[in-house]
């Protein structure tokens, strides 16, 4: 197996903060009517600790979504899923709990935020009710969490239904309906990618200061490597099924030591510095019945050498760092 | 593709050679009986392109930009005011052949029935190509937009391309049409980052080599800062600020151009340093009174705000701001850039 | 906004036009082959000929008439066979007829939209108000009984509803961006309804015009049924009608019939399911 452990153990002041969310060797297979089985997500390890904000990157189809279901037991049972390796949440092993077991785990647990609020929310109810029936069990007030998520907290506001709200506003409820049975984990997959910019950076600001105010662990799951590098504290890079580099953010987005993480950095506008010339990355993300030999990253990468017809692994490559690449110290 | 001479940015052309939005008004009823309501999508907007030009629109999801941008191109009759070519009023789709567009989802304007070539073929005709021509005209439209080897596409159908080929395929319909405009109605947010440069890429190559002026359409202000030559921020229906990209960006003087930049997320840039704005995005159907922009506004005084709306005051130079305290004396926050993470 | 649209690659997965429930969608389709066989075939298929009156009244199914005969000693199995022909036209002719309408006032409604539409809805709602039944008395009434007449009552019956679907659709696809696309390039109107829009529009209107051939069907049944239907026919319904004062004592006279229309019925509307979930379903690959 991979350096797991000696790579968590560099990892400088955060070791002692317990995880909230361990997943080792995780692979999913899925099997859709029609086609042949596949593995969008395969070999993975993720670490979140509590208070602290992971980012999970990636193209399109490079698996975070299923990624990120597979932790919270949200796979789709038409794609006919299995899951094999370890995934613990908050000390429960989940993989070998029986099902009735890993649903109240997750029920009381683990909060998921979908990208679309509309999928969480009910039309027919009252958002101040849909807040309550969590919360009330859980012994919280719908005000504080209104509060807490910058939502209005008069009973006017309460008593309206979601059409009545904007998307920013929704989402936030979504929110508020997620901390509502004070959750270990947040998973949030994509919450801002149907929202306006200027709301899409409350929202997030929103996260990063309830997970230290409240000391969850959050995945925030996104395509919006500069969203992400703003508001992580670590970060996940994943591509074609594998996390190809993983570390904090601030060291990863100074110094990126897979190939990948920069060519995504290299493809972004930056409001601040327009001179920069991004640079598009070449070919698309390999099909998942159909992945080329060695590196997965090989066939679009600029840094390939002969050693990358081999597959490399997970290795560690500085504090707390590590990368999927045979070539990192010539970045 | 066969192209004429066109004035290139080097010769700037006679200022004459416009498409101009002059006071254009749209108004949409929606609903019926007690429920109908009257939605402003755009309020007495001027707005004026250039040949060889990229102009950029941006703001907030409703705020008004694809109306806008369909009144531009013709799609979109104005409930008031005009829109002239060259000084002259012109109406219709396309504006007389004039202005093509570039949508936002590439896999919904294209045909999901026809083939590549068909529908490339179709526009081909309908630009006046000669039968016995189509086939090599639509070979080298596709060419020329980044589709090699031609003859492997012709016959897909959109949904066996990619989401970056579709739009490059999008592209070349529109330039079949030899438009002086184009206006492009967010082509990139779609497609993945890896693929959006190279889109943005072959638009400003078409902008170059055709003197195309180009209406482009987004919410993403670090793509409209390297590429656009001038900016039109939208905020309810109204331009609010407007300018050379360096005018705006170098000195943003209405409060929600400062939102927007200041809520661009950058790689250079911690987000704690922006000011965040309050309170929702307000609906086109209950503008506010006075400064639609007053109840998220970080600067606003009352009761002039509330009250009085403001007139465009002109900054400096073609650098215009609809603020009541945009002026000089509106200090320009800098975004810090913290410390360059970049790494070249 | 930003939303990812975009499906690469990797989603790539072929769909044949056969859906999910495959098994019961060949099923279906076999039902419907074997009873268009059999119509067409009807005289080599038909053991005896159907008109022909004999002594043995209401026999029960034996050896020399498979399903036993009627009440003027007629081969029910050959009445069958020859009815299958008769059902099947008027179904296929209420599918076609109505489909045809529906494309052409629909298409025009749809596309159209504002007061043209109003008043084309307004018309096709009329003619869904009124029963079947009673516009196929009028018809009746008026004209007189015949199969081409019964296939008209069914038609004027059904194809408000296929009209409906088609506006919708082209309601929708109107304001699609290729169509917007298409309006750029300065396409005549006539072309953007029937070589743009058409292709698109088509498939849901076909899986109602199979499910119409079903209705239509029954339709022609119940019509038959109550004499309204052509006294010549050998349609099923006409079998039915006679069936009926027999009920208690010759099963083989009205079980079969009823069933031959159930199955036949209940067939299309599979069809018309398949086609539609096939349709809709998104195709990629690369
Ligand atoms: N319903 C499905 N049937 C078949 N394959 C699927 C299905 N959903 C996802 N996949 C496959 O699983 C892989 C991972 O998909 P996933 O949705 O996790 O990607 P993602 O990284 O979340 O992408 P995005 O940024 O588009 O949300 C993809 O390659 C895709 O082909
Ligand atoms: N056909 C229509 N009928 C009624 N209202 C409409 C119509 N088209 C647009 N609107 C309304 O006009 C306003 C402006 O819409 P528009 O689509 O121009 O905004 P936008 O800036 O392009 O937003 P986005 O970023 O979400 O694309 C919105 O309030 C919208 O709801
Ligand atoms: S292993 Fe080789 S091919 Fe893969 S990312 Fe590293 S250098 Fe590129
Ligand atoms: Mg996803
Ligand atoms: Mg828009």
């Amino acid at each position: 197996m991979n350096a797991v452990d000696g790579g968590a153990v560099t990892a400088s002041a955060s070791v002692s903060v317990p995880a909230v969310v361990e997943v080792e060797g995780l692979r999913v297979t899925i099997s859709p009517r029609g086609g042949r089985p596949v593995a969008p997500v395969q070999d993975v390890d993720l670490r979140i600790r509590r208070g602290e904000v992971v980012g999970l990157v990636g193209e399109s189809g490079s698996g975070k979504t299923m990624l990120a279901r597979a932790v919270a037991g949200l796979l789709a049972p038409g794609l006919r899923p299995r899951v094999e390796g370890r995934i613990h949440v908050l000390d429960r092993e989940l993989g070998s709990a029986s099902a009735a077991e890993r649903r109240a785990t997750l029920r009381t647990d683990l909060s998921y935020v979908f990208q679309d609020p509309n999928a969480h929310l009910n039309p027919t109810t009252r958002i101040g009710d849909q807040v309550a029936e969590v919360a009330v069990p859980n012994g919280n007030r719908v005000e504080d969490l209104f509060r807490s998520v910058g939502l209005p907290t008069t009973e006017e506001f309460a008593r309206r239904y979601p059409h009545q709200l904007s998307g920013g506003m929704k989402q936030r409820v979504v929110i508020a309906c997620a901390l509502a049975k004070d959750p270990g984990v947040i998973i949030a997959d994509e919450p801002t990618t149907a929202l306006d910019v200027t709301i899409q950076a409350q929202v997030l600001r929103l996260l990063r200061d309830l997970a230290t105010t409240r000391e969850v662990g959050i995945l925030l799951v996104s395509h919006d490597l500069a969203a992400i590098g703003q508001f992580c504290d670590s970060v996940a890079v994943m591509y074609a099924g594998r996390i190809v580099e993983e570390g904090p953010t601030s060291a990863i987005l100074r110094t990126p030591r897979h190939p990948y993480t920069k060519a995504l950095m290299g493809a972004l506008f930056d409001i601040h510095t327009p001179e920069h010339r991004p640079v598009a990355i070449p070919g698309s993300v390999p099909a998942l019945d159909d992945p080329p030999d060695g590196c997965r990253f090989g066939p679009r990468c600029g840094y390939r050498t002969e050693h990358c017809d081999d597959e490399p692994e997970l290795i560690d490559v500085g504090p707390g760092r590590r990368s999927r690449c045979w070539n990192w110290e010539r970045l | 593709m066969t192209t004429t001479p066109r004035p290139t940015p080097q010769d700037p052309p006679p200022a004459r050679e416009t498409l101009a939005l002059d006071g254009v008004s749209v108004l949409f009823r929606t609903g019926s009986g007690r429920r109908r309501q009257q939605v402003t999508a755009a309020d007495e907007v001027d707005l004026t392109l250039r040949p060889g030009t990229i102009t950029a629109l941006v703001g907030e999801s409703g705020s008004g930009k694809s109306t806008l941008g369909r009144v531009a191109c013709g799609l979109q009759p104005p409930s008031a005011g005009t829109v002239r070519l060259d000084g002259a009023p012109v109406s219709g789709p396309g504006l007389g052949g004039a202005v093509q567009m570039i949508f936002q989802n590439p896999a919904a304007s294209l045909n999901p029935k026809m083939t590549v070539g068909r529908i490339l073929g179709h526009a081909a005709r309908q630009a006046g190509t000669g039968r016995a021509l189509v086939r090599d005209v639509v070979s080298a439209a596709l060419t020329e937009v980044g589709i090699d080897p031609p003859d492997r596409y012709l016959d897909r159908h959109p949904h066996e391309l990619s989401g970056g080929q579709q739009q490059r395929v999008a592209i070349a319909r529109a330039l079949l049409h030899r438009p002086r405009f184009l206006v492009a109605d967010e082509p990139t947010s779609a497609l993945d980052v890896s693929v959006r440069v190279q889109i943005i890429d072959l638009l400003r190559d078409v902008q170059a080599r055709h003197g195309t002026g180009i209406l482009f359409i987004t919410h993403d202000l670090s793509v409209v800062r390297a590429i656009a030559d001038r900016v039109a921020v939208v905020y309810l229906g109204r331009i609010v600020e407007s300018g050379t990209a360096g005018e705006v960006f170098g000195s943003p003087s209405h409060p929600y151009t400062k939102a927007l930049l200041g809520s661009t997320p950058s790689l250079t840039a911690a987000a704690e340093d922006a000011e965040l704005l309050r309170g929702e995005p307000a609906n086109a159907v209950e503008r506010p009174t006075g400064c639609h922009f007053h109840p998220r506004c970080p600067i606003a005084e009352q009761p002039r705000c509330a009250d009085h709306d403001p007139a465009p005051i002109v900054l400096d130079g073609t650098h215009t701001a609809r603020c009541h305290l945009a002026g000089p004396s509106l200090a320009v926050a800098d975004s810090n850039p913290v410390e360059a993470r970049r790494t070249s | 906004m930003t939303v990812l649209q975009e499906r690469p690659a990797v989603l790539a997965r072929r769909r044949s036009w056969l859906p999910r429930s495959a098994p019961l969608t060949v099923v279906a389709v076999g039902c419907v082959v074997l009873f268009a066989l059999a119509g067409l075939l009807a005289p080599i298929v038909a053991t005896h000929n159907p008109f022909a009156v004999s002594p043995q009244i209401l026999q029960s199914p034996s050896g020399a008439h498979l399903l036993g005969t009627d009440e003027l000693g007629k081969d029910i199995f050959s009445q069958l066979v020859h009815g299958a022909r008769a059902s099947l036209t008027i179904g296929l002719a209420a599918g076609l007829g109505s489909l045809l309408i529906g494309l052409v006032v629909g298409g025009i409604a749809g596309y159209a939209g504002g007061a043209v539409d109003s008043a084309l809805m307004r018309v096709a709602e009329v003619f869904q108000i009124l029963p079947a039944m009673i516009v196929a008395l009028v018809i009746v009434a008026v004209i007189g009984r015949g199969t081409g007449l019964t296939a008209l009552a069914v038609i004027v019956a059904l194809w408000p509803q296929a009209a409906r679907i088609v506006r919708g659709q082209y309601l929708q696809l109107r304001g699609a961006e290729f169509v917007d696309a298409a309006r750029l390039a300065r396409t005549p109107a006539w072309r953007i309804i029937a070589v743009e829009i058409f292709p698109v529009a088509f498939p849901p209107a076909g899986v109602q015009a199979a499910l119409d051939v079903g209705r239509g069907m029954l339709l022609e049944s119940s019509l038959s049924f109550l004499g309204l239907g052509d006294p010549n026919s050998a349609s099923w319904g006409a079998v039915l009608r006679r069936a009926q004062p027999y009920l208690s004592e010759a099963w083989w006279f009205s079980v079969p019939a009823g069933l031959c229309v159930v199955l036949m019925v209940l067939s299309f509307n599979i069809i018309g399911d398949a086609l539609g979930s096939s349709g809709t379903a998104g195709r990629r690959s690369l």
